[in-house]
């Protein structure tokens, strides 16, 4: 049985959700609430939060306003599942990359082969590491304020509370430029400027189960580097081991992959496919 | 391993790890709502803040929401949900000296319950309240309370949405103001430490926490750094 849809489902379904759960938290301050969604602000499931407050609680032993224990159990949890089977998160539950992909998908109707080419390739590397910049300023400003200061141009935020007059206008032009840029180029949040996909990205380096190209059976059609969203070149790898492998799976045998058993998951520890 | 397989550990590993520390008691998606106590064991009314409910007042110190409202001059049907910061908002058209909020609450708790406090000080109570107290035994018309009677304005029906919030300005020190913010609006740490009595404290520290562990009255601390702050 072939799972194709699988990942929009997840992603559509996660969207959804996240937005209940804003829906909810504003509609329990009127006394009302969505039946089987769990009353909970966004903050309080934010596996970032968990990054932004983990200094405070080294340097104070106390949390940043607005976030709570449970931002550390997701941030665990997600890490966890990170290290064993890649940034998950990033393909498939992030409603902002679903959002910057979904809009894709009209600028690949808009521009064709040009799409997601746009940016000269030795500009596109560089610019890459800037997300670990991001990162670092996230967690230091952090810190030093002692305040969710990245609230302020946060665009996922943004996403989800747009509709509530919480949101700063600074994280509202931010998602309106991603959106707009995510007409040119593919998930441009998450190659430049994500703090939180530049951690993630990082278990690429060491995750158990890894994206494995078999050389002995590839027919070098370059298919897995054409439908690689972050534009890493499969073919030219045995394993994946990318900083910036989102993990979408959309490389592999049972995606686009026309040859099957070719490029499969498989944990570290089996001898690389030749 | 597939890609199905894969989602699936994942999706286990997210929402099995949520259940799981929900059912050991670590997933905390709010800060508790259960004041700090005093030195003698119990509930302390002083630490009651603007975002306790009457319910959670009801909880700790097991004063019906029902009474808190009727002493409060609060007309609703859910009590126990009505957020002790709204008085401030409600009470609008009182003088300037003369506030029904947050620290009325602490000061009505104390004396219905008896439980002292330094936090708890004598300020505005509403007619109600003292009539209240009056009745069933716990002051008497000598009682310095007495003095703080104050007759309640004519106001609407409470419904959360009827709050509006920025018709009032926030007060520049809080119950939860940290150094840190006080930093980041111009006090010094010289200053800080001057007013505070003491370098003991970490810039993630509330004010009001370092007052109450050094014996220092949180209300006029709060004054006095509003002072430094106005007159920068």
């Amino acid at each position: 049985m072939k799972f194709k849809k699988l990942r929009l489902f997840v992603q559509i379904f996660f969207f959804v959700f996240l937005l209940l759960v804003v829906l909810n938290h504003q509609l329990e301050e009127s006394g009302s609430s969505i039946p089987l969604i769990p009353s909970i602000s966004l903050h309080a499931i934010c596996p970032f939060g968990g990054v932004e407050t983990a200094s405070t609680l080294l340097l104070y032993g106390s949390y940043i306003p607005k976030l709570h224990q449970s931002t550390l159990v997701i941030f665990a949890l997600v890490f966890l599942s990170s290290v064993l089977f890649g940034p998950i998160l990033c393909g498939y539950i992030c409603p902002l990359g679903s959002i910057q992909e979904w809009f894709g998908k009209l600028g690949k109707k808009l521009f064709k082969k040009k799409y997601n080419h746009f940016v000269p390739k030795k500009l596109d590397k560089s610019l890459r590491y800037l997300r670990y910049l991001s990162l670092i300023a996230v967690v230091y400003l952090t810190g030093k304020t002692l305040t969710l200061i990245f609230l302020d141009v946060d665009p996922y935020y943004a996403l989800m509370n747009f509709y509530t007059g919480e949101v700063a206008i600074g994280a509202l032009i931010t998602l309106v430029v991603t959106l707009s840029l995510s007409l040119l180029v593919e998930r441009p949040w998450c190659k430049y400027v994500c703090p939180y996909g530049a951690l993630l990205g990082l278990t690429n380096l060491f995750r158990l189960f890894t994206i494995k190209r078999k050389e002995s059976t590839c027919i070098d059609c370059h298919i897995c580097d054409n439908v690689c969203p972050m534009n890493i070149e499969v073919s030219k790898k045995v394993s994946i081991r990318d900083h910036q492998c989102i993990s979408c799976h959309e490389c592999t045998s049972e995606e686009h992959c026309p040859v099957p058993d070719t490029v499969i998951i498989e944990n570290v520890f089996k001898k690389e496919a030749k | 391993m597939n890609k199905k397989w894969t989602i699936i550990m994942v999706l286990v590993i997210i929402i099995g790890g949520v259940f799981l520390t929900d059912r050991l008691g670590l997933w905390e998606t709010e800060s508790t709502k259960i004041p700090s106590k005093t030195q003698t064991g119990e509930f302390d009314p002083g630490d009651i803040r603007g975002s306790y409910t009457f319910g959670n007042i009801e909880s700790s110190f097991d004063i019906p929401a029902e009474k808190l409202a009727v002493a409060f001059g609060i007309d609703t049907d859910i009590p126990e949900e009505f957020q002790v910061k709204n008085l401030e908002a409600i009470y609008t058209s009182l003088s300037e000296e003369k506030e029904i909020g947050t620290g009325s609450i602490r000061y009505f708790v104390s004396l219905y319950t008896g439980i002292e406090s330094e936090l708890a000080e004598p300020t505005w109570l509403p007619t109600p309240a003292i009539e209240l107290l009056i009745s069933e035994g716990l002051i008497i018309d000598t009682d310095e309370a007495f003095s703080w009677q104050i007759d309640l304005p004519q106001v609407t029906a409470f419904e959360p949405d009827n709050i509006k919030e920025e018709e009032h300005p926030e007060p520049l020190v809080k119950g939860n103001t940290t150094i840190q913010d006080l930093i980041t609006q111009g006090v010094t740490l010289e200053e800080l430490e001057s007013l505070l009595q003491t370098t003991e404290f970490t810039k993630a520290d509330l004010v009001r926490d370092i007052c109450t562990a050094n014996g220092l009255k949180f209300s006029e601390i709060k004054l006095e750094i509003e002072n430094l702050i106005n007159n920068q």
